[in-house]
């Protein structure tokens, strides 16, 4: 019995530790789209940022149907590594500070939502 | 004898000034709270930790503005504050789809109009609210630094003034979705940019700014840079 007391303290006191370390968690994708990619892709996501007037290149419109020519290999490494790993513009930075593995899978599927396109 | 004489007085001295310090910084916390500075301002965290917090924060964390701030910058600010987040705090906030581009929807200002002895209580005060583990004495005032190397990392490389303004030709150019930079040295603390540079997610754990994995020598050039832009009318390109 007392055994069993032990085992509940013991685990309501982990769990509790976790919760309270428990600093991050994955958003979804939209909410992420909206806070961090539309200061320069867009509230539409069709590349007009606020950011865009003083920009030397023009953000992407990721409504365009241009961007079927990209696999969905290229738009995880562009989001996580940035414009310059995939020899773009370096005014796109890699978010893989701040996204996950899986925020940033789930950043392909949206972005495979807003153009209406596949990937080749 | 003289010499110990002289040495009481200025202990004397220094003793008076921490205290009048002290009973300024006691004051200015009542000047903010009667001011209700707390009910836009993060003033005593922790930080926004999911996106929905971050969308209700309604002006900038206060809590550690010793750490970020400079007491002279706050002192003016608070007595006639102005525009530094051209967006406003949470830029999605203030912003509708534009035809060519997405237009910003007058953000609100911050309300604080104190008088020169509030605000200058209220900055003693807010000065007093650090982060206990910000390192400090790594920036160096008026260093010499490769101007040539920070503008290449500035506006290539990092491409800091694509969410930043700063003063090119006399006129603010830049990025509108974080704050102003052109006078951030008369307006941060230098040891605040250089951390924040590098980690801003430490500071503001879901902020819209990327963290930048740098080597140190090149975060001290960046903060060396920003530092070195005092105000909006000359040229930082």
């Amino acid at each position: 019995m007392s055994k069993k007391i032990i085992m509940l303290i013991l685990l309501i006191t982990v769990i509790g530790f976790k919760g309270q370390i428990s600093i991050s968690f994955a958003e979804p994708a939209e909410d992420n789209y909206k806070l961090y990619c539309t200061q320069c892709h867009g509230l539409k996501g069709n590349g007009n940022g606020i950011n865009k007037a003083d920009m030397a290149t023009t953000p992407r419109d990721h409504t365009n149907l241009e961007m079927a020519k990209l696999k969905d290999s290229d738009m995880y490494y562009a989001i996580s590594q940035g414009g310059a790993a995939v020899s773009k513009s370096t005014l796109m930075p890699a978010w893989n500070t701040i996204f996950t593995d899986e925020e940033i899978k789930d950043m392909v599927k949206y972005l495979r939502k807003q153009c209406n396109c596949k990937g080749e | 004898m003289r010499i110990m004489k002289i040495f009481f007085l200025s202990f004397i001295a220094l003793l008076l000034v921490i205290s009048v310090d002290i009973a300024k910084a006691a004051d200015g916390k009542e000047v903010v709270e009667q001011n209700k500075c707390g009910a836009c301002h993060n003033m005593s965290g922790p930080p926004a930790k999911s996106i929905d917090d971050i969308l209700n924060k309604k002006a900038p964390d206060l809590f550690y503005s010793g750490s970020k701030f400079q007491e002279k910058f706050l002192d003016e600010f608070l007595q006639k504050p102005y525009r530094l987040r051209p967006a406003g705090t949470v830029y999605v906030n203030n912003v509708k789809p534009g035809k060519e581009i997405d237009e910003i929807q007058n953000p609100p200002l911050c309300a604080s109009k104190l008088s020169k002895k509030d605000a200058e209580a209220a900055a003693k005060y807010l000065m007093t609210l650090k982060d206990p583990n910000m390192k400090t004495g790594i920036y160096k005032a008026k260093s010499e630094f490769s101007k040539t190397r920070a503008k290449l990392i500035f506006f290539k490389s990092g491409a800091c003034n694509a969410c930043h303004q700063v003063s090119i030709g006399g006129n603010a150019k830049g990025g509108l979705s974080g704050p102003v930079l052109y006078n951030a040295g008369a307006r941060l603390n230098g040891d605040w940019v250089l951390s924040y540079i590098k980690d801003p997610h430490y500071w503001d754990p879901k902020v819209w700014m990327p963290k930048n994995d740098v080597p140190d020598a090149t975060l001290l050039l960046l903060t060396n840079f920003v530092m070195s832009m005092e105000k909006l009318g000359g040229d930082n390109e």
